[in-house]
C-alpha cells in the first residue's frame, strides 16, 4: 500500500482535488466576509458624547495646560454628505501664569453650531466641519498675563477641523476620533487644538 | 431606547449647562505691586514694606439693602455690616523672591485689615504701656519665620479659614474688646456669636483694678463683619521681594466685576468704607 507524496495519482483525483478546496476556501471567505459586505449608517437627527484634551497654542501654551475636556454635540443630517449640529464643550485647565497664583484652574466653555461635510467609504466616514459660537472663562486667572481684560469673560469662537469615524454593525452607533482648532478673539486671540474620542448615536 | 438616549443626552447638555450656571468661580485680584524691603536704612534698620489693598465691592442694591435692613431690626441694637462673614471666602497667595544672591535669609509675613467699622493696625496698639520688655501686639494672621534661599523663591498662602479667623478676630478685638492675644490664639472661624466687653480700668493708688465686665447683646456669627481691607506686613532680613494675590470666592455676588479698574473706571459704583482706627491703651483682660 502506498500513501502520501508517492501515492499515484489517477486522472479524476487531479481535477477534482483543486476544486475540492477552492470550494471550501471560497465558502470560508463567503462565511466570513459575508457579514461586513455591507455595513449600513442610519441618517437624520443624531447626538455625540465626547472626551479629549485640549491644548493651548502658543502665545497661550505657556500660561494653561493641556486639560481634559467633555463635549455633547446634537445635530441632523441633512445629507448623506451633509450635517448641522451645534456643540457644548467643558475643558479644564491648570493657569500657569508667573506665581502668585500657583496651581490654580479655570474652566473654558464652548458653545456654538457647526456645519460638517463628509463622505463614507464603507464603515470608514471621514468628514471637514467648521462652525462659529461663544466661549466663556470661569475666572479672570488669566488676567494677569493679559489674556483676559478686566471684566471680560466672554468671546466670540472660531473653530474648523476634521475628523474620522468608524461606522459600528449597529447603523445607529459609530466611534469618531476629530480635532479642532479654535480661535477666541476676545481673548487675545487665542488658539487651541480640542482633539476627542467620541460616541454618535443617530436617531 | 430612543426616549432614553434623547433624555440622556438633554440630561448631559442641562448638566454642563447647570455648571456653568452654578459655578463657584473665583476671581484673582493680583497685588498692585511688588512689596520690597529688607535693606538697612542709614541706622542699620532693615526696612519692612506694607501695603493695602481694599477689596472693590459694588454698592448696596435696593434688595440689599432691604435685607440688611431686615436683619438690623431683627437683631437690633447689634449692628449688621453690608459685608458679613460667609459673603466672600477670601485667600491670599504669595512668593517671596531673595534678592540677594549669596545670603539666605528669612522673612515674616503679617496680615492686618479692616472691615466696615475697623481697621486693626498692631503697631499702633500698646497693650501694656508701662512694660518696655512686652511682647509687641500680634498681627490677624501670619508672622511666621519663612526661610528662603539665597537667589530662591518660596510660595505659600493664607488659606480661607485664616482669613476667616482673622476677620472673626478683628471682628472680636474691636467691636467685643477682646485682648488681641485672646483672639488670635484662640480658634474662633466656627464661633455662633460673642459678647462684647468693656475696657477693664487699671488698678490705681487706692483703687483696685476693674475687671472686663459684659456690656450689650452678644454679637451672632450672622452680624459677624468680614474682611474687607487687606493689610500685608513684609518683613525680611534680606533684601528680598513679596508678590501677592487675592483670590475671592464671591459667594453673594458683591465683589465688582471690574475688581481693581473699577477703582479708576467706575468710582461711583464702589462702596466706600469709613473704618475706624482701632487704638487702645488697655484692653479686656485675656
Amino acid at each position: 500500500m502506498i500513501f502520501g507524496w508517492n501515492r499515484p495519482r489517477t486522472a479524476s483525483s487531479i481535477y477534482i482535488a483543486p476544486m475540492v478546496r477552492l470550494a471550501v476556501v471560497s465558502g470560508t471567505l463567503a462565511a466570513l466576509c459575508g457579514a461586513a459586505a455591507a455595513r449600513p449608517a442610519a441618517t437624520g437627527w443624531f447626538a455625540e458624547g465626547g472626551l479629549g484634551a485640549v491644548a493651548f497654542l502658543p502665545k497661550a501654551s505657556s500660561d494653561a495646560r493641556l486639560g481634559p475636556a467633555l463635549g455633547v454635540r446634537i445635530g441632523r443630517d441633512l445629507f448623506a454628505w451633509l450635517s448641522v449640529g451645534i456643540s457644548l464643550v467643558a475643558s479644564s485647565h491648570e493657569a500657569t501664569v508667573p506665581p502668585p497664583p500657583q496651581g490654580e484652574w479655570f474652566q473654558l466653555y464652548r458653545g456654538g453650531g457647526d456645519i460638517r461635510i463628509g463622505g463614507r467609504l464603507d464603515h470608514l466616514a471621514l468628514f471637514v466641519e467648521g462652525g462659529a459660537g461663544a466661549a466663556m472663562i470661569s475666572s479672570n486667572v488669566l488676567g494677569k498675563v493679559m489674556i483676559t481684560d478686566p471684566g471680560e469673560r466672554f468671546s466670540i469662537m472660531f473653530q474648523a477641523g476634521a475628523g474620522a469615524e468608524y461606522q459600528l454593525e449597529n447603523r445607529h452607533y459609530a466611534i469618531g476620533l476629530a480635532a479642532d482648532g479654535f480661535l477666541l478673539p476676545q481673548f487675545d486671540a487665542i488658539r487651541a487644538i480640542d482633539s476627542r474620542l467620541y460616541l454618535r448615536y443617530t436617531y | 431606547m430612543r426616549l432614553a438616549l434623547v433624555s440622556s443626552s438633554c440630561a448631559v447638555i442641562v448638566g454642563l449647562a447647570g455648571l456653568v450656571g452654578c459655578a463657584n468661580d473665583p476671581v484673582y485680584i493680583p497685588g498692585p505691586m511688588a512689596m520690597e524691603a529688607g535693606v538697612a536704612d542709614m541706622t542699620g534698620m532693615l526696612g519692612e514694606a506694607k501695603a493695602s489693598l481694599q477689596l472693590p465691592i459694588k454698592t448696596e442694591t435696593a434688595a440689599d439693602m432691604k435685607t440688611h435692613a431686615a436683619l438690623s431690626a431683627k437683631l437690633a441694637p447689634v449692628l449688621v455690616p453690608y459685608v458679613k462673614i460667609g459673603d466672600l471666602e477670601i485667600e491670599i497667595e504669595w512668593t517671596i523672591k531673595n534678592l540677594d544672591l549669596m545670603k539666605p535669609g528669612q522673612a515674616k509675613i503679617q496680615l492686618n485689615g479692616a472691615n466696615e467699622f475697623f481697621s486693626y493696625d498692631p503697631s499702633i496698639i500698646i497693650l501694656d504701656p508701662g512694660n518696655d520688655e512686652a511682647p509687641p501686639t500680634p498681627g490677624l494672621a501670619g508672622d511666621i519665620p519663612i526661610d528662603v534661599p539665597a537667589g530662591g523663591e518660596v510660595s505659600g498662602l493664607f488659606t480661607e479659614d485664616d482669613l476667616r479667623e482673622a476677620a472673626i478676630d478683628l471682628d472680636q478685638i474691636t467691636r467685643g474688646n477682646v485682648n488681641p492675644f485672646r483672639a488670635t490664639l484662640t480658634i474662633s472661624k466656627n464661633a455662633k456669636l460673642f459678647q462684647p466687653m468693656t475696657l477693664p480700668i487699671p488698678e490705681m493708688p487706692g483703687v483696685p483694678e476693674v475687671p472686663a465686665m459684659p456690656v450689650g447683646d452678644p454679637i451672632p456669627r450672622e452680624a459677624f463683619a468680614e474682611i474687607t481691607r487687606i493689610d500685608l506686613v513684609f518683613k525680611p532680613t534680606t533684601h528680598m521681594v513679596l508678590e501677592y494675590n487675592v483670590r475671592i470666592r464671591d459667594l453673594r455676588g458683591i465683589m465688582h466685576e471690574l475688581l481693581l479698574t473699577a477703582v479708576t473706571d467706575k468710582p461711583a459704583e464702589l462702596q466706600t468704607f469709613m473704618p475706624a482706627v482701632y487704638n487702645v491703651t488697655t484692653t479686656a483682660t485675656p
